[in-house]
């Protein structure tokens, strides 16, 4: 049953109606032929034994008249055709009780009864001869009494055998017309019993596979539109939400945009800054590498004014001698001014200036020596401090020369910086630009899942009234 | 048409004068037994038609007839409407059927004046004339 089509069900549901009304012609056939052999039946005995039951009836009520006319108005005359009219009575009876249809009983009884009948047309024709002429004596009274009572019980019995016969064709013909009404009854039973399976059977079919199927769906899809309202609130708060968190992010975006672009200008300005010193340092590695060079010829001038003071100092030794000698000769001549008395006195008097010039210009010259030496003795510590500071500048030029390596590096790693920078600046102004898109397709998606709701709506309005069209409320 | 009725209704008053010239005739009568001293016409109709076997007291009776003669004729005429052929094909038309005998027939007012004194419930007639000793003569109402 599940596995069939709907079309296979409502034609199986047909064929049970069609087999039903076949069902009930052939049984309406089949009682119709049964009511024809009962109505054969019937024609041909009940309704024969009827009609001569009911001529044996009429021809004995003729008997009893005749018989009564020719007593009463004393006419012997009617008396034969009384007894004729009676024994047609007899015969009819016995006629009946000769019919084959009739039950064994009542062909019994009736033959009795035209026994009976052919007793008391015998004792009538007596009696009655007798009485038809002449007076009555009382004992022939009393023989007319009881040929009369006899008479009365003959005439009951055939209204009573009368009766039966119209009661048993009238039974039978009521048990015809009650079996025909049966049979129709039936035949309306059994046609409204297929009625009843066959539409139980369409109603069950169109319940189990088209109403049941169909509230199914309605209830599946139902659910779903349901949960589709659910998931289009949901889509929609989330999608108001996510537009709220992108606008958010695109503010800390512009901000953090902003930031970068402060970042990267400071990291543009350290680059400068960074190449400024970088030229800076080279500056001072030159100056310095000048002022090694000037300390080297400051080196070589201070040899050279060491050896100048050497010179100096020989010089002055010269002079000493010279002064020395001066002053020796000052003696001799101060000896020689002397002995030239007083023409000498002049001489003597330049001599002693002589000399004291000459102790003079030893002094001075001994000091001087002592400052020369005292010089070539700076001379040779400013060179050794010249030497140490040549040391120095060198060690000065090389940390320069690290300082600006490094300075160069940090240039180097600040322009990358910068580079790395303005990436990330880029980045993010595409972060922004993506983010921006966000911000529109959740506003979208918030729109489409408000659009959805009213679909769903729509969808539960027509899903309303198919099930109205299906006619379940309780799905 | 109106002569008709006049006609009619001399003819009827006719007849009840005659009615009551007859009554005169006959007198009926009874045995001894009997407790009604009256009895209406309608009564004697139905006790000699054989209709009543008792009258309106409840004592029973049995009619008899004269065989003729004028006190029949009178009685016939005037309580039974019918001759006395009539009544005798009646009476075998009751003894056919069974219902009745046929009724005691006398001969003349003296032996019905002896059969009703000895016979218990007996009622019959007799002349105005006739003795009635030992019998009960009663009054038609």
């Amino acid at each position: 049953m599940r596995r069939l089509n709907i079309t296979a069900k409502i034609w199986l549901s047909v064929g049970v109606f069609i087999f039903g009304y076949l069902l009930s012609t052939a049984l309406s056939q089949f009682q119709s032929r049964e009511a024809c052999a009962s109505l054969r039946a019937t024609s041909e005995a009940l309704f024969p034994a009827a009609q001569r039951i009911q001529e044996a009836e009429a021809a004995f009520q003729r008997m009893v008249k005749g018989f009564g006319d020719a007593v009463v108005m004393q006419d012997a005359s009617g008396l034969d055709r009384a007894a004729e009219d009676g024994r047609q009575a007899v015969a009819a009876l016995k006629a009946v009780a000769s019919i084959s249809g009739l039950s064994s009983e009542r062909s019994a009884e009736t033959g009795r009864l035209a026994l009976s009948l052919d007793q008391l047309l015998a004792d009538a024709r007596r009696i009655y001869g007798a009485a038809s002429s002449g007076t009555l004596s009382e004992s022939m009274q009393d023989e007319i009494r009881t040929l009369a009572s006899r008479m009365e019980e003959a005439s009951a019995a055939l209204a009573k055998a009368k009766e039966e016969s119209a009661a048993d064709l009238h039974r039978q013909l009521s048990a015809l017309e009650t079996s025909s009404v049966h049979q129709s009854s039936f035949a309306l039973a059994v046609f409204a019993i297929t009625l009843i399976v066959a539409g139980a059977i369409v109603h069950l079919t169109i319940k189990r596979s088209i109403t049941g199927p169909v509230v199914r769906v309605i209830a599946g899809v139902q659910e779903a539109a349901n949960e589709s309202a659910r998931a289009a609130a949901q889509m929609a708060q989330s999608g108001a939400e996510v537009s709220n968190n992108a606008q958010e992010q695109a503010a800390c975006i512009e901000e953090t945009s902003a930031s970068l672009e402060e970042i990267s200008a400071t990291t543009r300005q350290n680059a400068d800054r960074a190449g400024e010193a970088d030229r800076l340092m080279q500056t001072v590695r030159q100056t310095v590498e000048r002022a090694a060079r000037s300390m080297d010829d400051l080196n070589s001038s201070m040899t050279l004014i060491s050896k100048s003071s050497q010179q100096v100092a020989g010089v002055l030794k010269n002079i000493d001698e010279i002064a020395f000698h001066t002053n020796i000769l000052a003696l001799n001549a101060a000896v020689e001014a002397a002995r030239a008395g007083e023409a000498g006195a002049g001489f003597s008097v330049v001599a002693d200036e002589v000399r004291s010039l000459a102790h003079r210009a030893a002094e001075a010259a001994r000091n001087s020596s002592a400052i020369i030496d005292q010089t070539v003795e700076h001379v040779s510590k400013g060179v050794e401090l010249v030497g140490q500071a040549h040391a120095a500048f060198q060690q000065v030029s090389v940390t320069i020369g690290n300082g600006s390596q490094i300075v160069s590096q940090i240039a180097a790693s600040s322009d990358e910086q910068a580079r790395g920078v303005s990436n990330i600046g880029q980045a993010v102004s595409r972060i922004e630009q993506l983010t921006q898109r966000n911000v529109a397709n959740a506003q979208q998606t918030a729109e489409g899942a408000s659009e959805m709701t009213t679909q769903v709506e729509g969808t539960r309005k027509y899903l309303d009234e198919l099930v109205a069209v299906v006619g379940l409320r309780n799905a | 048409m109106r002569n008709t009725q006049i006609f009619l209704c001399l003819v009827l008053l006719a007849v009840c004068a005659a009615v009551t010239a007859f009554a005169g005739d006959i007198k009926v009568i009874a045995n001894p037994s009997v407790g009604a001293s009256s009895v209406s016409a309608d009564e004697i109709k139905g006790v000699f038609l054989a209709t009543k076997t008792s009258l309106s007291d409840g004592s029973h009776v049995e009619p008899v007839l004269e065989k003729d003669g004028p006190a029949h004729e009178a009685f016939l005429k005037q309580f039974i409407g019918k001759t006395d052929t009539a009544l005798e094909t009646y009476y075998r038309s009751l003894v056919f059927t069974g219902k009745a005998s046929m009724p005691k027939t006398l001969p003349a007012d003296a032996e019905m004046v002896a059969y009703v004194a000895k016979t218990k419930g007996a009622i019959g007639y007799v002349s105005a004339g006739a003795s009635t000793a030992g019998v009960k003569t009663l009054e038609v109402k």
